[in-house]
């Protein structure tokens, strides 16, 4: 588990919205563009990585009471999209890292946090 | 009266779900909500081109969507199947050329069995 803002401070991200959000606990993640697989396969908490910057993904983290939203390659969330962020609260984290890459060290960041709690 | 969340959020989820298939493939459409203190029942009820074969839409993976519509993170073929599994009874039908109906339930009284 690691916080937000530990988060944000580890992999360089910049925040787009929700600045008021980064002692969010986050336990865990996901990564996908199909929204209805996210919506099938993420869960409650779950730090979210996408490409995709339209305003649906505001209502998918919405909908699945995800920690946040983290658009990978240095994507830029649509202005509609921003705007709908800030409303409902949903923290945007903008990575200048793959999917891929940003996938790999949230993983190990919060595994390895898991680990080092339960002994 | 409050809803238990994963209630809320799985009716919230099929209801999604429905409303971008009628944006996506219907001419218009409507969404009915029934609340009640034991379920919640959504219904889609829209009039446009129907599904002629439905165990092919709703196999995982199958699609009709445009370009434009897997542009928007959607038509991945999941819709329907979303639907179905996220719902307590689920039930599609549809009329080629006049429409298609969805009508889903979410128990909020687990023994509830009265639909």
């Amino acid at each position: 588990m690691a916080t937000l803002g530990e988060i944000v401070a580890a992999l360089d991200l910049k925040v787009r919205s929700g600045e008021d959000k980064m002692g969010t606990e986050v336990h865990g993640g996901y990564t996908g563009d199909l929204l209805s697989d996210v919506m099938a396969g993420s869960k409650e908490g779950d730090l979210w990585i996408t490409r995709q910057t339209h305003q649906n993904i505001v209502a998918v983290a919405s909908l699945k009471d995800h920690a946040g939203i983290i658009l990978a390659g240095g994507a830029e969330p649509a202005a509609d999209t921003l705007e709908k962020a800030k409303r409902e609260g949903i923290p945007i984290l903008v990575s200048n890292r793959s999917a891929f890459e940003t996938a790999g060290m949230l993983f190990e960041m919060i595994s390895s946090q898991k680990t080092g709690r339960s002994g | 009266m409050r809803l238990p969340n994963d209630v809320v959020r799985r009716a919230a989820l099929v209801t999604y779900e429905s409303e971008i298939n009628i944006v996506s493939y219907a001419d218009h459409g409507r969404i009915y909500l029934k609340v009640t203190s034991d379920y919640v029942m959504i219904e889609a009820i829209d009039k446009g081109q129907g599904i002629a074969d439905i165990e092919l839409a709703m196999q995982e993976g199958y699609s009709t969507a445009t370009d434009k519509i897997r542009e928007m993170g959607f038509g991945a073929g999941m819709g329907l199947c979303n639907i179905r599994n996220f719902s307590d009874f689920f039930r599609i039908t549809s009329d080629v050329g006049k429409g298609t109906h969805l009508k889903m339930v979410i128990k909020i009284d687990k023994l509830f069995d009265g639909i």
